[in-house]
């Protein structure tokens, strides 16, 4: 105990002395040293003491002596010139903000709609994610009608499918009461943090900037971009870094028999990046392809292939994926884009195999795991799938959706002891929207264990958190029918239709119940929706020629 | 099929010399005819607007036309304006009252074909036909079959005799409608099925196989002789048809139930226990699949498994004996014997002839050492193995173990024994509505 209680202090004191040396040090130092602890508001902070005392702080040689051991040699072309700290901070303010923005991409309707780079309307059934086939019946879909994945990625809740009234109609729930519009999900976030830091006015007056000036600076240059990019997230005004750009590309010319390296692929990527973010896919794709002549690179390859991703030509994603695999055969990112893309075609079989190639490369992907165990799960193997989600669960997610999930597969698994506390778990972590999902499980459960009132009652819980859940409201209606509600079933499957229009089982039970009452109109209406929905159902097939019989006949 | 035209003739001679001055009839009909349905409306649609609505033919062809779009609102419209425009023609009464029927206003519709029937001259064999769909069918149908060859009207009729459990009389309907439509499939399926019910198999057996000589493909018929088949423990030929029929029906919950159920006869276990629990995926109300699942569960030791399935299918059917039977036995070999007992005696309430909860029943109290009350029931055992007829020869033997525990040695009864008995698998004859 002793030992323990002296080891202790010491270890106090030596603290101390620490930040009494800091404290002691130059502010600059202490900048730098913040920045690279990612402890962006002090670094700012510092930044604007030194700013205030000196508006246009010059470098002195003992400042850069401390930045070159700081930082390495990456800034020291930079610092040799001017303003340090107004560099720093300007690093600082863009890190504070900074995600890796290749995978966040979401598409809006305006986007989609008014989209002119469609190759084919009506593509080819497999070269198209508008297209994919629908294989897997057993599998759940999504509100845009996409076989449901392993895990939330921002592509998944895109409203697939160019048709306008079916996005402006279908995501209208309560979770979200308006479409998804033009503008990404990211780049709202974003906006509110600037505004944020931006309480005692802007740091940087872009409009009033000399673009010229700093664009002739090699290295400073990069930095306000990205400052620009992410910080003031203002696109019109890095379209000015296409003139920006250009007047660089025509210093270096002046200056290009000495620095013959003004063809920077770096620059070339991030004109792309502008060029995606404007909607100029087809530039983007020739700044990318020019920059891949530089040398083979990741990022670049990505956001080539999420580029086409955009165009809905996955079939030269994947070409762009092979391609980059042949260079960097081990590379797990390379691999996750192309077990997306095949999920996304629907080819779930290919799919589970490039998550399988990544979990030998990086066992602790949570997303191969996830997908692979959704996969076990619909394919009537809850056992392996409960394997997979249990080893989530130790690599330490605890979230409802996990502990549900384990629920449902330790149910059908038949590991009916732990169904209840896996439930209890999910239901005490479920916020407002995921606990509807819960609720609907537990009734499915309750189904399961043939008790239909705790059904119901679990089923009007699940609407009391979501009144538009379009399966829970089928379900309480087929539940309804069974003790033969008929009028109350019919308003339930009504609501059912209006609230989610992507399930064939309302539109089915619907024809079913109104062929029964005799109102042979209205079921043909809704068979026909129903096939419309899943065309291979072959109930709906029969009551339609049932129908048609009916129909012609005098 | 009788359009148009045919109603045409049946109208009053004025009229028709006055319909002939119409001259762009022919070409709608001509037009409808061909399935040119389109083209067909675009025609009416000029028609109606130079003669200002008054052609009661474009009328006509215009119902029949919404009619087959599903439009039946729009469709009665027109027929009700061809009434208004001709209503001396019986034709026009017909098509509204089948308007009202499609729309489910029955009472109107019968008003409607009644007074058709007042109107026609000669019965007319579609009044009928359609009165039979809605009261007094038997009779009305007889009368359509009198009048004409409706192949619908013999299906129906054939259906309510079925209904009625007059079997002899749907054969008999049924059998006359093949000879008269030996093409047609639907007919000679339900005749097979119809054979079936009344467990004439071999029959049965001709019947389907003829109409797979026809359509190789048909689900029902498919559907049938495999289930026959899986009855005769033919189950490598039944599964070959399953597998066929799967293909179109891979959403039917009987026919999953039934694979697995040949699955379980082939003793491969673990490919029946997924089969019958994508046949509850599919249908979760599906109690017999759930009572399978329970009763190979049992085979496979997993006594609480099979209790979870046996009570949830006990409580979605409450009244099959056999379900009970097993949650006994399933309660028994949980050592619960006091709950196992009170199942078996609900068993028996439900079904007192049961021969094999009679004998479980008698097992459990030689071996709780209730030796009077298992003599009671033993011999109800034997009363009931006299009463049933087919009877698997273990339980005979298990009963004449039965009886040496009780007369001489008891406690002497091996536990597993009492498994034997199960072999009354159920599998559900899947009859794809």
């Amino acid at each position: 105990m002793v030992d323990l209680v002296l080891k202790a202090s010491d270890n106090y004191f030596l603290t101390m002395d620490d930040t009494k040396v800091i404290a002691s040090l130059d502010t600059f130092y202490s900048a730098c040293m913040d920045l690279r602890k990612h402890n962006y508001d002090r670094c700012i902070e510092s930044c604007t003491i030194i700013l205030s005392k000196n508006p246009y702080d010059q470098v002195s040689e003992n400042y850069f002596n401390h930045y070159i051991i700081a930082t390495g040699n990456y800034y020291k072309f930079c610092l040799i010139k001017t303003q340090a700290a107004w560099a720093l901070k300007m690093r600082a303010l863009t890190e504070q903000l900074s995600i890796d923005d290749i995978e966040a991409e979401e598409e809006g309707i305006a986007d989609s709609y008014f989209n002119s780079d469609a190759i084919a309307e009506n593509a080819r059934v497999g070269t198209s994610l508008r297209t994919a086939q629908d294989t897997s019946n057993q599998r759940p879909r999504t509100v845009g009608g996409r076989p449901l994945s392993g895990i939330v990625r921002p592509s998944t809740s895109s409203a697939g499918g160019n048709n306008l009234q079916l996005a402006l109609k279908t995501p209208r729930t309560v979770g979200s009461s308006r479409p998804l519009t033009s503008q990404t999900a990211r780049n709202i976030r974003l906006g509110t943090a600037s505004m944020v830091s931006q309480i005692d006015g802007p740091f940087i007056n872009i409009s009033r900037l000399n673009f010229p000036k700093y664009a002739s600076d090699k290295q400073l240059s990069k930095l306000l971009f990205n400052y620009i990019y992410y910080q003031q997230n203002d696109i019109r005004n890095v379209r000015v870094y296409e003139w920006l750009f250009n007047v660089l590309a025509l210093d270096f010319a002046v200056e290009a028999t000495k620095f013959c390296n003004f063809e920077d692929p770096w620059w070339k990527v991030q004109l792309g990046k502008c060029y995606v973010m404007l909607g100029l896919l087809r530039d983007g794709e020739a700044q990318f392809r020019s920059a891949l002549q530089h040398g083979p690179n990741i990022e670049v390859f990505l956001r080539l292939s999420r580029l086409f991703i955009r165009l809905d030509q996955p079939l030269s994603s994947l070409d762009i994926c092979q391609k980059a695999m042949s260079w960097f055969p081990h590379e797990v990112t390379l691999l996750i884009e192309i077990a997306r893309i095949f999920e996304g075609l629907n080819n779930i079989p290919m799919s589970v195999k490039y998550y399988r190639d990544i979990l030998e490369l990086d066992a602790t992907d949570m997303e191969s795991i996830a997908c692979i165990g959704l996969h076990h799960f619909y394919s009537d193997q809850p056992e392996v799938a409960l394997r997979y989600y249990r080893r989530l669960l130790q690599m330490g997610l605890y979230n409802a959706e996990l502990f549900n999930n384990l629920g449902l597969c330790s149910f059908y698994a038949q590991q009916f002891d732990v169904v209840t506390a896996c439930f209890e778990n999910a239901l005490r972590l479920a916020l407002d929207d995921n606990a509807a999902d819960v609720w609907y499980n537990i009734s499915h459960v309750a189904i399961g264990f043939g008790d239909l009132d705790i059904a119901e009652h679990s089923l009007h819980l699940t609407l009391s958190l979501n009144s538009s859940h379009g399966a829970a409201l089928n379900n309480l209606a087929v539940l309804q029918w069974r003790k033969n509600n008929v009028s109350q079933a019919e308003s339930l499957l009504n609501s059912a239709i209006a609230a989610e229009d992507h399930l064939y089982e309302p539109h089915y039970n619907r024809a079913l119940l109104a062929q029964e009452e005799g109102d042979h109109q209205t079921s043909y209406a809704m068979v026909k929706k129903s096939l419309s929905i899943y065309p291979n159902h072959y109930n709906s097939r029969d009551i339609l020629n049932e129908l048609k019989k009916y129909f012609s006949s005098l | 099929m009788d359009n148009g035209l045919v109603s045409y003739k049946n109208t009053e001679p004025m009229m028709q010399v006055f319909n002939v001055q119409e001259k762009s009839d022919w070409i709608i009909y001509n037009r409808y005819i061909q399935r040119d349905l389109e083209l067909c409306k675009l025609l009416i649609d000029q028609e109606l607007r130079n003669t200002k609505d008054n052609n009661e033919f474009a009328f006509y062809i215009l119902g029949l036309i919404y009619r087959e779009e599903g439009k039946i609102k729009n469709s009665y419209w027109c027929f009700d304006r061809y009434y208004a425009l001709n209503p001396l023609c019986v034709e026009g009464v017909k098509q509204i009252a089948r308007s009202c029927l499609l729309l489910g206003r029955n009472d109107e519709a019968r008003k409607m074909y009644l007074e058709a029937e007042k109107m026609c001259r000669e019965p007319d064999t579609k009044v009928y036909y359609n009165l039979g769909e809605l009261d007094k069918s038997k009779e009305y149908f007889h009368r359509t079959i009198q009048l004409s060859r409706n192949q619908d009207a013999y299906e129906k009729l054939a259906s309510i005799f079925a209904i009625e459990n007059n079997f002899k009389n749907a054969t008999n309907i049924l059998i006359s409608a093949s000879k008269l439509f030996p093409f047609s499939t639907n007919i000679s399926v339900d005749l097979g099925l119809l054979y079936m019910k009344q467990r004439n198999y071999d029959q049965a057996f001709n019947v389907l196989g003829n109409t797979l000589c026809q359509d190789p493909e048909n689900p029902k018929a498919l559907l049938t002789l495999a289930a026959e088949m899986q009855r005769n423990c033919g189950y490598d030929e039944a599964l070959a048809k399953y597998t066929k029929a799967v293909t179109d029906l891979s959403e039917c919950s009987e026919t999953w139930n039934n694979i697995g159920m040949c699955f379980f006869g082939k003793h491969k276990y673990v490919a029946a226990i997924s089969c019958l629990k994508r046949a509850i995926y599919l249908h979760p109300f599906n109690w017999i699949a759930l009572y399978n699942l329970g009763l190979v569960h049992i085979y496979t030791r997993q006594y609480v498994s099979a209790f979870v399935f046996l009570s949830t299918s006990a409580k979605l059917n409450p009244n099959h004996a056999g379900t009970f039977m097993l949650i006994g036995l399933a309660l028994n070999h949980m050592n619960d014997t006091k709950n196992a007992e009170k199942a078996y005696r609900k068993s028996i309430e439900l079904n007192s002839e049961n021969p094999e909860a009679l004998i479980n029943l008698t097992i459990l109290e030689v071996n709780q050492g209730k030796i009077k009350e298992a003599e009671k029931n033993f011999h109800a055992f034997q009363e009931a193995c006299l009463s049933c007829g087919a009877i698997d020869k273990e339980i005979i033997e298990l009963g004449k173990q039965v009886s040496d525990a009780i007369n001489g040695q008891p406690q002497s009864l091996d536990e597993n024994e009492d498994e034997k008995k199960l072999e009354s698998d159920e599998p559900c004859y899947a009859e794809v509505e």
